[in-house]
């Protein structure tokens, strides 16, 4: 009888079809159906029967691939309640998902404050790699995570997260404090790729390191991302990374430290609590070769940079730069301390000369009246500060020194403070040297007029006498007599010349009278003017001599230790001086003690006058015993500005 | 003296030397008028003739009509399984009609089973894999 239904009925039956089978898997069953017909490839889709054991799956899945389960000790019972295990077979082949209820604290014991909920298990033929989703929790964080297995052992489990705060996971899972760094935000490298948070149990396997690690993290340092990983092993944790380009401030420039295209490779120093940046440093547009460069994320008050530029060689002017430098975003770039020795720049005295104010008309001196081997030297120390519109700010101290045939015969403390600024299209050692020649010559007015200061005759004198081509024309003489600067020798206008003198003496003037009522119009003090008085008269006794200066300087003779000074000044032999002053050699709490022995005490260079002596207060501290005897205050600059100012005798002939 | 009479034959599911006899009695008269009814169940199906599940599908939908079981609706791997007939249930009226064949085919052992390896290569195994088509 052969079977024929649809043509025998009187109406048109329909008819429905269905697949339908079991699998076993752990003690369960699935049954699996698939409603037909179906224009593409039927699926046979069921779940579990009954709850199935969490491990009881595992097992019976990776025994399907020929491998024994391996789960951690620490691994919880979970089970997949009733009809929450799907099996799905298709012609793509067979999926297994579902979710088992349950968490795990601590994974492996290592992930410390991860909790995981909810595995979701998803294991298709295609893809046979056996791992499970799972929702996390970190804190305040809800990443989503995931567990692999490797040929039936539980080898890693990994969170993703799109941020987090370093010291959230060194404090969380590793008891590790980093001080600054611990405000480092971890962010994502590449938006595809969130950041791991793992475990690997074992070797590395499926691009997973061995081990506790963070990768494919990303940190922002001086506004530069550098790629990071952290890693734990022995209670030690581990930053390392690269920057993926250069740091480049504009005035300097952190590189790869080796021949890499990107950054500077960075680690962390943990003593320092600050990353550590190797990094070859380009500043001002010069190579200077390589550095360790601390960086630490922004605080309130801390550094986000900070290194030593140590260069090997001289650049330009520059003996070997050499400095500690800082920087942040919020107070920029800072240099406390730059020390340029022995930076050259010849000044024009000529020139300087005779921009020297004047009371009255005289000539100029002219580059033939100064001698042609002078050479200015200075000592500076520079202090960088970020200025206005991404500037530089270099703020100079330092002494100047004066060199006639490579013998130093003056030198002093530069006018305080000297600024320049160096713009973005000046960065280049060229341009901060002719920016301190500019700063210099600025001041260089004032740095003259300091050392013809009439005030200060001795000091004229001698740089004078240094400067000027000997011996002196009568016409150069003149050309200072007119300034009413003090030169070597007598000057007639301000002082008696010897045979006008004699002359002056036979017609009865006290010429000596006249030259010291000149100095101290001209505000010197009797200290002074006896030095001077005593040099051009030297025949005056030391009666006549303080007899002059009583008439002349009655308030110092009311002081005896004054008095006495002046006198030593004069070269007064110092019995003669306390006898005829009434002052003993050693009064209560001073003491006469030789320039010599001052110098030793201060490291100055001699003074000029061979015989002179010092006046220090015995009692005095270190520190206020090496204060020079020839401070002044600088006229021509700050009038709170105090200069030292020393002359040798070298140079002069 | 009471008698009883039988309508016994085949079904025939497939055609030429593939095909599937089944032997099928009804009584005369049916309990209902006008309507014979065929049950079948099979005692051991795995050790009954098989069909090639093409052929089976053929005969489908010749007798049942087309896209009731289309074979190219199965998974590859099941389109090379064989049928063997498990239940047949028919209503003469044409108004029931149900049926349910195992797929299934020999394994290493040459013993018919009534399982399917989804997957080949992949051990998952389904097991008393069951077509069945109803009247609706």
């Amino acid at each position: 009888m052969l079977l024929s239904i649809s043509n025998k009925s009187s109406s048109i039956p329909s008819f429905v079809s269905r697949l339908r089978g079991t699998v076993r898997l752990g003690a369960a069953e699935f049954n699996l159906k698939a409603d037909l017909p179906v224009h593409e490839g039927a699926a046979l889709s069921g779940a579990n029967s009954s709850p199935l054991s969490f491990k009881h799956a595992i097992s019976d899945l990776v025994e399907l691939t020929d491998f024994s389960p391996q789960l951690p000790g620490d691994f919880p019972d979970l089970f997949f309640e009733e009809d929450t295990l799907r099996i799905t077979v298709s012609p793509g082949g067979a999926l297994l998902s579902g979710t088992a209820a349950g968490e795990w604290k601590n994974p492996f014991g290592v992930l410390k404050g991860l909790t995981l909920r909810n595995f979701q298990l998803n294991y298709s033929s295609a893809n046979r790699t056996l791992g499970l989703a799972v929702d996390a929790e970190f804190g305040s964080a809800r990443p989503k995570g995931r567990l692999l297995f490797d040929r039936g052992k539980l080898r890693i489990v990994a969170v993703t997260l799109d941020e987090i705060s370093l010291g959230s996971i060194l404090a969380k899972s590793l008891g590790i404090v980093w001080g600054p760094l611990n405000a480092l935000i971890l962010r994502v490298r590449d938006p595809a790729e969130p950041i791991r948070f793992y475990y690997c149990d074992g070797p590395a396997y499926a691009s997973y390191e061995e081990g506790f690690r963070v990768d494919q993290a990303a940190i922002e340092i001086a506004g530069h991302r550098a790629e990071v990983a952290l890693s734990a092993a022995g209670g030690t944790a581990t930053l390392a990374g690269r920057f993926l380009s250069d740091i480049d401030l504009g005035f300097l420039r952190l590189s790869a430290a080796d021949d890499s295209r990107m950054g500077p490779a960075l680690s962390v120093d943990e003593a320092e609590r600050a990353l550590r940046l190797d990094a070859g440093i380009t500043f001002l547009g010069e190579r200077l070769g390589t550095s360790t460069v601390a960086a630490r994320p922004p605080s309130a008050n801390g550094y986000e940079l900070r290194g030593e530029i140590r260069a090997t060689t001289d650049v330009l002017v520059f003996k070997t730069p050499d400095f500690i430098f800082t920087w942040s975003k919020a107070k920029g770039f800072h240099v406390d301390t730059w020390a340029m020795p022995d930076f050259p720049f010849d000044l024009s005295f000529v020139e300087l000369l005779n921009k020297v104010p004047m009371r009255g008309a005289c000539g100029p001196f002219t580059s033939e009246m100064v001698k042609q081997s002078i050479h200015t030297r200075f000592d500076l120390k520079a202090r960088i500060d970020s200025g206005p519109e991404s500037a530089l700010r270099f703020t100079l101290n330092g002494r100047y020194r004066i060199f006639v045939d490579q013998d130093e015969v003056v030198s002093g403390q530069l006018p305080p403070n000297l600024t320049l600024l160096l713009k973005p299209d000046e960065f280049n050692f060229t341009a901060l040297a002719n920016g301190i020649r500019d700063a210099i010559h600025g001041s260089a007015t004032a740095l003259v007029q300091q050392l013809v200061d009439p005030t200060f005759p001795e000091r004229s004198t001698q740089f004078l006498g240094a400067l000027l081509v000997q011996p002196l024309p009568e016409e150069v003489a003149n050309l200072i007599r007119c300034r009413g600067w003090s030169v070597a020798g007598p000057v007639p206008t301000s002082g008696p010349d010897p045979a006008a003198s004699a002359t002056s003496e036979r017609e009865g003037e006290a010429t000596p009278d006249r030259y010291a009522r000149e100095l101290r119009r001209r505000g010197m003090t009797a200290q002074q003017a006896a030095s001077l008085i005593a040099g051009v008269y030297p025949a005056l006794g030391p009666a006549d001599l303080i007899s002059l200066l009583r008439r002349h300087y009655p308030e110092t003779v009311g002081t005896p230790l004054l008095m006495l000074w002046a006198l030593d000044r004069a070269g007064v032999p110092r019995e003669s001086a306390a006898r005829r002053t009434k002052v003993p050699w050693r009064g209560e709490g001073f003491t006469l003690a030789t320039v010599s022995h001052f110098r030793h005490v201060a490291k100055l260079p001699l003074p000029a006058h061979p015989r002179g002596l010092a006046l220090v207060r015995e009692t005095a501290t270190p520190a206020r015993q090496r204060k020079p005897p020839t401070k002044v205050s600088a006229r021509g600059t700050s009038p709170s500005t105090t200069q030292d100012i020393s002359t040798t005798r070298a140079g002069t002939t | 003296m009471q008698y009883n009479a039988m309508v016994r034959g085949q079904i025939v599911i497939g055609s030429g030397e593939e095909k599937i006899s089944i032997p099928v009695s009804m009584k005369l008269p049916p309990d209902q008028p006008g309507s014979l009814v065929v049950d079948y169940t099979a005692d051991k199906p795995e050790d009954a003739t098989h069909l090639e599940v093409g052929k089976f599908a053929d005969w489908v939908e010749q007798n049942l009509g087309p896209g009731v079981f289309d074979r190219t609706a199965l998974p590859q791997s099941a389109q090379n399984l064989e049928v063997a007939l498990k239940t047949l249930h028919l209503e003469t009226t044409g108004t029931n009609f149900e049926m349910a064949v195992l797929l299934g085919s020999k394994g290493a052992d040459n013993t018919w089973k009534a399982e399917w390896k989804p997957v080949s290569g992949f051990p998952l195994t389904l097991v008393d894999v069951t077509v069945d088509i109803k009247q609706v």
